[in-house]
């Protein structure tokens, strides 16, 4: 039971366990933007927050990819 | 209404993904060691995952304050981009596709070499609460940041019961599930959510309001896409 959870648990917070680079450079940029975002115009603030991420992923699969 | 059938979707495609894993384990067990053991073992931790929502749903949905939807959009997003960075690598042949038939010949291998008795029972068990918890975790996370707690359970029940007829009609495991397509899927729809709650615990403002979950499923989508296409080794580029 308590090896299931904590399976389930590591499942959850796996991707600073499969690749830490990615876990940390995400946390970075959501902080960033926590303490950034009243600086910015209102509209701007979410599409930011998402195009971020979106480029992360776009540059660690293709880092992965690389490393292959 | 936007964010009640994301909410039922991603649910839904999350959990058909989770049960589809559960159900090979049961099937596994199942074949070596007979079928009561295997669904004792599925039954009995079906109850527990039974409690577990019952406990931590009504506590988590009290929650509804910015500081929650943030740990909570945070940790939706780390299992969303998980999800879909590994799609994205297995569509683009970085990685090997998950394969069931494999999955399910590993377990019955494994549970042959086992002597105890319990070990039927053992392996539906574990396979059933480990994917149900992720389950629990996927339904109370979507469902819990605004009032979608409703729709993500209906999404993921429908999905049990759709997992279950197909295991009792196909007797096998569901090799045939599109399953790096649906894992996708969910990756953007997960992914979408944690960005939004993200949002809105840091008191972002969305320009379209709830109707700002499909703008961000399809900024995921399309940067998934890419990633695909820049993620081919070099001799698959086209």
């Amino acid at each position: 039971m308590i090896q299931s959870l904590q399976r389930a648990v590591s499942e959850v917070v796996s991707l600073f366990i499969d690749d830490p680079g990615f876990g940390l450079a995400v946390l970075s940029w959501t902080v960033a933007v926590a303490l950034g975002h009243q600086h910015l115009p209102r509209p701007i603030a979410g599409p930011a927050l998402v195009l971020g991420y979106a480029a992360l992923l776009i540059a660690f699969a293709r880092r992965r990819s690389h490393d292959a | 209404m936007a964010q009640h059938w994301s909410a039922v979707m991603a649910a839904f495609l999350a959990s058909f993904v989770e049960f589809v894993e559960a159900l090979t384990l049961v099937l596994a067990a199942a074949a070596v060691r007979g079928w009561r053991p295997a669904l004792a073992g599925a039954g009995v931790a079906t109850v527990v995952l039974a409690l577990l929502a019952a406990l931590l749903g009504p506590q988590i949905a009290r929650w509804n304050v910015p500081a929650f939807h943030l740990v909570l959009g945070f940790l939706l997003l780390l299992f969303g981009l998980r999800w879909l960075k590994k799609a994205v690598l297995r569509a683009a042949g970085v990685i090997k596709l998950h394969d069931e038939a494999a999955a399910y010949d590993r377990e019955t291998r494994a549970l042959r070499e086992r002597s105890e008795s319990t070990a039927g029972f053992l392996t539906a068990f574990n396979g059933v609460l480990v994917e149900g918890i992720e389950v629990i975790f996927i339904v109370l996370a979507v469902g819990a940041t605004g009032s979608n707690l409703a729709p993500a359970m209906m999404g993921a029940g429908a999905a049990c019961v759709a997992v279950i007829l197909l295991g009792v009609v196909a007797r096998k495991p569901l090799t045939r599930i599109p399953e790096n397509a649906l894992k996708f899927a969910v990756g953007v729809l997960i992914s979408a959510f944690g960005t939004f709650w993200i949002g809105e615990g840091l008191r972002i403002d969305w320009p379209l309001g709830d109707y700002s979950l499909v703008a961000l499923s399809l900024t995921y989508a399309i940067a998934a896409s890419l990633a695909v296409a820049v993620s081919r080794p070099e001799g698959r580029r086209r």
